[in-house]
């Protein structure tokens, strides 16, 4: 086996992939073990696969302390936009996560990160402003006095998932979750390409069997990243696929779909 | 100079490779050097195959974790064979040599597959070992580079041809033929990120010495 051959064949991308048939697998060993140059081009492509499967399997689970019972009608609507304040966070944190991935150089992921822990700061602020205002609200005569706070409300876990085309769900989808703990709400973030005209999203969520097991609407947002807040229980192990589509003119047009596995926890 | 000299074959870019015939001679020279008793054809032979070795070792396996040991194995199995004259091809070292490698990798698993049935039987095993810090450090070095080699990557369908053909492990023609590609384009994409990433690869590698080595002061391969 000489390097015009393995170069012709890509003979080195096959080997690490495992698409070489065996006895081609041994010649090109048998070449490879005494060649510094195909020894470094398989390094290189070893490293580089493992690099992307690392990138590829990375989330970043954000749990989120247990929740305060709600006494009143008032603490009921603070439970709310604290349940908001908390989702716009974690959506922040996610997509914090994707676009340091794969959108950004390390300059730019950092200017990205202290973008969003302003955003974050500010959703904080946003937070304590309401929970100020509500404060003035007087409370109902019969209204239990407000305990303490002192954890998050929302107990969630955040997952930024890669749009994958053409997959079917349980084809191995590059898309891993395991969700530690015991978040109320799983937080995904996904990227969806932009798409000219307006129009609402709708998100379905569907198990391995096509069954769908949840789906709601999103109004139009300039964003290209939607953040999807998904009740736990309904992900149990095993593989599911979320669809974002746009309906237009009376028929849905798929904007992207996300197959992803829940591992055993 | 007295005649015409040989230089092996002529490539477009320049180099020269040495011919197959004058590797093969070299390398029966050297199993007859080995079997004459002379360490330094021995430490020739360690630094000749070693890095060879730990890639088919390190690619053939499941995990990284005996890679090392697996090597050793491989290199003193094969140094007690050449000792002992059983190499029969000496000129065909290298076939021998990665022939090797595979048994051992292979013989390996087999052996942890009979002592998983019987850990099966007799109770859970120990817990593997965990990562070391160096090893962690070097797989964040790797994400960090395939994220760079990433995000310089024209669009997300370039991205969608690494992921869907290094980790999905899709076929070329599907890929081509769901995302809409030319043969020619998805050679690109591949061709520009490996060449990417082996630059920032060998940057990083010249940045921390070389990559990791071990005792004996040889490179390790950044699998």
């Amino acid at each position: 086996m000489d390097h015009d051959y393995i170069e012709a064949h890509d003979v080195s991308s096959r080997y690490v992939t495992g698409r070489l048939p065996d006895g081609e697998e041994r010649d090109f060993e048998a070449h490879l073990v005494d060649c510094q140059r195909c020894i470094d081009a398989v390094e290189a492509e070893m490293s580089l696969r493992e690099g992307l499967r690392t990138v590829g399997s990375e989330c970043a689970p954000q749990p989120f302390a247990r929740v305060v019972p709600p006494t009143s009608r008032a603490t009921t609507a603070y439970r709310l936009l604290r349940a908001a304040a908390a989702v716009l966070l974690a959506v922040s944190v996610g997509l914090g996560a994707w676009l340091s991935r794969s959108r950004v150089e390390l300059g730019a992921a950092r200017g990205a990160r202290a973008e969003l822990e302003r955003r974050a700061e500010q959703a904080e602020q946003s937070a304590r402003t309401l929970e100020k205002r509500l404060a003035e609200v007087p409370a109902p005569a019969n209204a239990a006095p407000t305990i303490a706070r002192t954890e998050p409300v929302v107990p969630a876990a955040v997952f930024a998932l890669t749009t994958v085309r053409g997959s079917s769900v349980g084809a191995n989808p590059v898309n891993r979750i395991r969700i530690d703990g015991n978040p109320k709400v799983v937080v995904f973030s996904l990227e969806i390409p932009t798409v000219p005209g307006a129009g609402d999203c709708e998100v379905s969520l569907k198990d391995r069997a096509g069954r769908r097991l949840w789906s709601g609407t999103l109004t139009s947002s300039p964003s290209d990243t939607l953040g999807v807040a998904v009740d736990r229980a309904l992900l149990p192990a095993g593989d599911y696929v979320l669809e974002v589509s746009r309906r237009s003119a009376g028929r849905s047009q798929v904007l992207g779909r996300y197959p992803f596995r829940v591992d055993a926890g | 100079m007295g005649g015409p000299l040989l230089l092996g074959r002529i490539h477009a870019r320049g180099r020269v490779e040495v011919g197959q015939r004058d590797a093969w001679a070299e390398t029966a020279e050297l199993v007859r050097r080995i079997e004459q008793g002379d360490g330094g054809a021995e430490v020739d032979f360690i630094q000749r195959y070693r890095r060879g070795v730990t890639v088919i070792v390190a690619r053939n396996c499941r995990d990284q974790s005996p890679v090392e040991d697996l090597c050793q194995d491989v290199l003193t199995t094969a140094l007690e064979k050449i000792r002992s004259g059983a190499v029969r091809e000496p000129d065909r070292l290298s076939g021998f040599v990665a022939g090797l490698a595979r048994t051992v990798v292979l013989e390996h698993y087999r052996k942890e597959g009979a002592r998983s049935a019987i850990d099966a039987r007799m109770g859970a095993p120990p817990q593997a070992a965990p990562p070391v810090a160096l090893d962690r450090l070097l797989r964040q070095e790797q994400a960090f580079i395939a994220r760079r080699v990433l995000s310089e990557l024209d669009s997300d369908r370039d991205r969608q041809i690494l992921f869907r053909f290094y980790i999905a492990e899709d076929d070329k023609e599907r890929i081509c033929r769901d995302l809409g590609l030319t043969p020619l384009h998805f050679n690109r994409v591949l061709f520009r990120a490996r060449e990417r990433y082996r630059d920032l690869y060998r940057q990083w590698t010249a940045a921390h010495g070389g990559g990791r080595r071990d005792d004996s002061g040889s490179r390790r391969t950044l699998i």
